[in-house]
């Protein structure tokens, strides 16, 4: 189509039939580099070596603390969380992650995954890691000073969480429990262990885990989850297990909220939704311009169940959005979308997957972004339809606007069917904003500022439309308005 | 009433360019308020460079010559200062805006009450015949070719335009999408008197939209002018020398 400029990757395979083994070639996801690099095992130390980050260690022992020495450089004196007083199942979690860290090294951009990243400046830098257990207070009013009114309008629920501490509105008729995972009894049920590093290392070593749950049949109406890190030089790595039971509706606004500058955040969702269930999934990412954050966001579907996400990302120094959309029961739907635009010096990464595994389930993936100034965006995203996941349809669309000379935007998508008789496409495109367009409204008497602004603000009002947060959706309208009126000045 | 200072649209040896090859050898038109003027020409003879010169679309550069409204030259104005001195360019192939409704459209444009414009919006659409549930979609995207020609026919009617170039306008529609239109455009010109200029290569528009004044275009210049007639005799005989009437 000759709506953009420069088109990317393998271009809009529209509604073809794929057939078996038909594959575009993949980055490789399954990290099948790292293992060969690790072939020889070498078992973890019991208690995690204390390492700070510029050291150099040598031998077996580098690869054995390959994964501590990153993070991020802990204060000589500083031992990991190690979770005192948790339950069985947090303990055991802890320990099949810590395990597997020993596998994963740390992050580099010559990994595929991690290519265009900003991964290695976060060792460079070196952030602590939080201490504090984690307590909630519950609180009788909604904790709303300092967010934003949007946000505030629509919860029934609203959580803040800080390192070590949340506190938790739960509206009064509110039938979902939230709690830190020392005090839930029994397992969520993991979605599947994955090799992203910093999912790892969260689990191993972060304090910061808590269950929120949604019983059968259910509406849980509205939760506003926000991340707040008020400390410079400290990482927080709040994670969130989300049990959504058989049909019921859950919708879910995690707001990163913008926080310190010097930060690295990398907040851990992993959503589980039960057959019928109904789920609404929205990220705003506000950091302030100097924060790192690696998001991870995982979702399992069940028979029939829906669910809606959206990420909204604006800010950070570098910030990584790793979503994964596991299509488990049969007939499950997903609509995933994205709009980020970025300005200044800031890179945005997205790595997307969605994963087919049984029969007659949909996913459509949306992904919108803007660069301006010498920023930098990456969109790489895989969908696999594994045997038996017959009558899939998987559509994946991934659309950038190039605003400036000095910005640049990547895009990669790809297919790995291994299925007949489903439907998939992938489309991308990079580009600078039509002339066509501009000069239409122009015809109408509109001034080149204004029509620019409008066309920005219609490319992403098309992520937006069917959103049922009519607060959450004014509130990112306002931040592609900032965004825009930042770039005009 | 002579003299450049007159209302009109005024086309003054209207010299232009696409990258760098001269397309327009030099075009003069007098087009006033309340009349129709019809430009007809075999495809490749300059007619949408013309409009296109006219609206000061990028990459459409006038060499020499000028263009007057109303007495005031706009040759070297960027496009939204044309339109606001009452110019206005239905394109052959109208662009869809994805995201961006007619009521945000018009709402940019009118710069007045949101209900005052959207009552003159549906009051219009009904009129024209465009379905009023449209008015809250994304302009033009997944429309029909009547659809869209409604729409800015529309547009036209209610973002006071003085002069109208409408380039090709009965392409891509039905014919009965094509009488409503021509029949809107013609009765603006009586009641409101604004000038139009009406591209096209067949006779079957200026059919509703009577015109006035009929120019046939060859290689980028007028190379003949007449009344009504014109337009007949072209549809019978062809554009002679200049190839067929396709």
């Amino acid at each position: 189509m000759a709506f953009y400029g420069r088109l990317y990757g393998g271009v809009s395979a529209h509604g073809a039939d794929a057939s078996r083994g038909a594959r575009s070639r993949a980055a490789s996801w399954t990290g099948a580099g790292v293992e060969r690099a690790f072939s020889g095992q070498v078992p973890l130390p019991e208690i995690p070596t204390i390492v700070v980050v510029k050291i150099a260690p040598i031998g077996d022992f580098e690869v054995a603390v390959s994964a501590e020495k990153v993070m991020l450089g802990f204060e000589p004196a500083q031992a990991p969380y190690t979770g005192a007083g948790e339950p069985e199942w947090v303990r055991e979690r802890r320990d099949s992650a810590q395990a597997q860290l020993g596998k994963v090294p740390f992050p580099r951009t010559s990994e595929e995954i991690w290519r265009y990243s900003r991964v290695e400046e976060l060792e460079e830098k070196g952030f602590s890691l939080g201490q504090a257990a984690p307590t909630l207070e519950a609180v009788a009013d909604p904790p709303a000073g300092g967010l934003p009114g949007g946000l505030v309008a629509e919860a029934t629920c609203l959580i803040r969480v800080r390192p070590g501490t949340s506190r938790a509105f739960i509206g009064a008729s509110s039938p979902v429990t939230f709690m830190p995972a020392s005090q839930a009894p029994a397992s969520p049920r993991e979605i599947e262990p994955g090799s992203d590093f910093f999912r790892l290392f969260a689990e191993a070593y972060s304090p910061d885990l808590y269950v929120l749950r949604v019983p059968a049949g259910a509406d849980g109406g509205t939760i506003v989850v926000a991340y707040e890190q008020p400390d410079e030089d400290v990482s927080f790595m709040p994670q969130l297990m989300v049990e959504v039971g058989e049909a019921a509706r859950l919708k879910l606004v995690e707001y990163l909220a913008p926080g310190a500058d010097r930060t690295f955040i990398a907040p851990c969702a992993e959503i589980r939704a039960g057959k019928d269930a109904h789920v609404g999934h929205y990220q705003i990412q506000a950091l302030t311009s100097g924060a790192y954050a690696s998001a991870f966001v995982s979702h399992a579907l069940g028979e029939r169940a829906k669910l809606d996400f959206g990420s909204f990302a604006f800010g950070g120094h570098y910030a990584r959005l790793r979503l994964e959309a596991h299509l488990a029961g049969e007939g499950a739907r997903a609509e995933l979308r994205a709009a980020y635009f970025a300005d200044g010096d800031q890179m945005l990464d997205f790595r997307t997957h969605q994963d087919h595994h049984s029969p007659g389930a949909y996913s459509n993936l949306l992904f919108k972004g803007a660069v301006g100034g010498t920023s930098h965006s990456v969109y790489s995203g895989l969908v696999t339809i594994e045997e038996g996941a017959v009558r899939s349809d998987a559509f994946q669309t991934n659309r950038n606007l190039v605003l400036s000379d000095g910005a640049r935007a990547d895009s990669v998508p790809n297919l790995d069917i291994r299925e007949n008789s489903v439907r998939c496409s992938h489309a991308s495109a990079v580009g600078p904003i039509d002339e066509e367009l501009l000069f239409y409204l122009e015809s109408r008497g509109i001034d080149p500022a204004d029509a620019e602004r409008i066309v920005v603000r219609g490319f992403f009002g098309e992520v937006l439309e069917g959103i049922d947060l009519p607060e959450v959706v004014g509130l990112v309208q306002s931040m592609v308005d900032a965004r825009l009126g930042a770039l005009a000045e | 009433m002579s003299g450049s200072d007159a209302k009109a649209l005024r086309l003054e040896g209207l010299h232009a360019e696409v990258v760098g090859k001269e397309i327009l050898h030099g075009v003069d038109l007098v087009i006033r308020p309340g009349e129709v003027h019809a430009i007809m020409g075999p495809n490749g003879s300059g007619k949408t460079t013309l409009a296109s010169a006219v609206m000061g679309k990028p990459g459409y550069k006038v060499t020499r010559g000028r263009i007057l409204v109303d007495g005031e030259d706009v040759t070297g104005l960027p496009t939204h200062e044309r339109a606001r001195k009452g110019l206005f360019l239905i394109s052959q192939y109208p662009a869809e805006l994805p995201g961006v409704s007619f009521v945000d459209l018009a709402e940019q444009v009118l710069d007045r009450e949101p209900a005052v414009v959207g009552s003159t919006l549906v009051a219009e659409a009904e009129r024209i015949g465009l379905k009023p549930e449209l008015l809250g979609r994304s302009v033009n995207v997944g429309f029909s070719g009547g659809e869209k020609k409604r729409a800015e026919t529309m547009q036209l009617a209610i973002f006071g335009a003085r002069y109208a170039v409408l380039d090709e306008l009965d392409s891509g529609l039905d014919i009965d999408a094509l009488r409503d239109v021509a029949r809107r455009i013609a009765e603006m010109v009586r009641a409101e008197g604004i000038g139009v200029l009406a591209i096209t290569h067949y006779s079957r528009l200026l059919q509703e939209l009577k015109p006035d004044k009929v120019h046939v275009f060859a290689a980028g210049r007028v190379v003949r002018s007449g009344g009504p007639e014109l337009a007949v005799e072209l549809e019978r005989t062809g554009y002679g020398e200049g190839g067929g009437a396709n």
